[in-house]
């Protein structure tokens, strides 16, 4: 039973991504942060950092330009994606649609890369570095911040290669470039699965920390844990820690796989239009 | 074609625009000022450390009272009151307090909190220890030594280690 014509007009996956995308900015955090009942409150999303010690706000000019230019980013991205899915076989169709059409994706996966990277940083960096700060006991070592850095970096290049890969074989699956990727999709898998390695052979050759009046354990993105800082022989801080995604999060999510979907779709709208991919599917047709 | 490459050179404009942007604009707006257009407000951070100052002890100028109002002993038993004048601009609970009391450099009695204070901000409370009398005779001129204490500020557990001096006034 063929499917009713209105349902072939239009990209219908991306209009709802595109929906998604002009009421993603304006729909809150994707992940909160607290440290004790508001110590320090933090509210993050690709569009908004609400972040507060005690009572009193915290706000960087910079960072709240950059947050607003991916809101202006987004709502300009989600328009073009509407207006490509309703005109698919427009001339500027395929343009404006690469404006926007991966950017849920992307965001979703680099939001939440620093969280990892930072609770990296925090349990294995942090505890080598602080005493050091009030000249506790043992001093500050450069050599035991070598592998953590190394690990880190290892990871972030690692989480690159494995975006790209996924890019390549979306671009591929939809059809939108003819050329053989096969040797670059070898190259950033064989980046990937080596920067992995490295990074767990890094990870287990880190030594524990030189000091013990240290004692942080962050959750990774989400959970509850309570972290120990000693300040000599004066004082000791208990600080429970509770970190989260929140619902708008898992929004995104769904119009990131929205996007990846209307991408791979919007390609049996613009191969008609591809002229050898049209003189190939005659050729199909001649052969039967 | 010419229409697709405009279009195509105008959108990457546009996404160069949108990440060039946000650095002119920051700056352009806090007078090219790196850390003003990087760092919070300085009044922000003035608060912030205002709020913190003396939290840890070891500041003369923390603005903290902690007055000892009265010594009194029954049957063995020995209540200290002290009035406390918070300096900061936060709430704070105290869960515990252990003092030693010492009276012409002998120690007469190790006394301790028994229920948990709440001050609130720049708010003044008493507190009442309570512990075992060990002395002979009546306290003279009591002072109190070392011990520790707890504060509960934000949700988050600050144990202090007071030294010899007792608690900071």
């Amino acid at each position: 039973m063929k499917a009713p014509r209105i349902m072939t007009m239009f990209n219908w996956f991306g209009i709802a991504a595109g929906i998604m995308m002009l009421a993603l900015p304006f729909m809150g955090p994707w992940w909160t942060g607290t440290v004790g009942t508001g110590a320090l409150s933090v509210g993050l999303s690709p569009f908004d950092l609400q972040a507060s010690l005690g009572s009193t706000p915290l706000q960087s000019p910079l960072v709240g330009f950059f947050l607003l230019a991916t809101k202006i980013t987004f709502l300009i991205g989600g328009t073009f994606l509407i207006l490509s899915s309703i005109f698919p076989k427009s001339w500027w169709s395929r343009s404006l649609m690469g404006f926007g059409v991966m950017k849920p994706f992307s965001s979703a996966v680099f939001f939440l890369l620093p969280l990892i990277i930072g609770a990296l940083a925090a349990n294995i960096l942090l505890p080598s570095i602080l005493p050091s700060l009030w000249g506790g006991a043992g001093g500050f070592q450069i050599n035991s911040l070598i592998l953590p850095i190394v690990f880190i970096v290892v990871f972030i290049v690692s989480i690159y290669a494995l975006y790209t890969l996924v890019s390549r074989l979306i671009s591929k699956i939809s059809r939108e470039t003819e050329k053989s990727q096969l040797k670059g999709n070898i190259v950033y898998t064989v980046i990937f699965v080596s920067m992995i390695v490295a990074a767990v052979v890094t990870y287990n050759n880190i030594p524990p920390p030189s000091s013990t009046q240290v004692s942080l354990s962050l959750p990774y993105v989400s959970g509850t844990a309570t972290s120990t800082i000693q300040i000599g022989n004066t004082a000791t801080i208990t600080a429970p820690v509770t970190l989260a995604l929140t619902g708008v999060f898992w929004i995104a999510v769904v119009a990131a796989a929205l996007g990846v979907v209307t991408r791979i779709y919007h390609g049996r709208f613009i191969r008609p239009t591809m002229p050898h991919l049209a003189e190939e599917k005659h050729a199909k047709r001649e052969k039967k | 074609m010419k229409k697709e490459t405009g279009l195509k050179i105008g959108l990457m404009l546009l996404g160069v625009a949108l990440s060039i942007g946000p650095f002119i604009a920051a700056f352009a707006v806090n007078d090219w000022d790196l850390q003003k257009a990087f760092l919070p407000d300085q009044e922000d951070i003035a608060s912030i450390q205002n709020n913190l100052t003396g939290l840890f002890g070891g500041s003369e100028n923390s603005g903290s009272t902690t007055t000892l109002e009265n010594v009194s002993v029954s049957d063995s038993t020995v209540t200290v009151q002290i009035q406390f004048t918070s300096p900061f601009g936060f709430a704070m609970k105290f869960k515990n307090m252990s003092v030693a009391l010492t009276d012409q450099g002998a120690q007469i009695a190790q006394v301790a909190m028994q229920s948990p204070v709440d001050v609130p901000a720049r708010g003044t409370k008493r507190i009442t220890l309570t512990g075992t009398f060990s002395g002979g005779m009546l306290p003279v001129n009591p002072q109190f030594e070392s011990g520790s204490m707890t504060v509960e500020v934000y949700g988050v557990t600050i144990t202090l280690q007071l030294s010899s001096g007792g608690l900071p006034t």
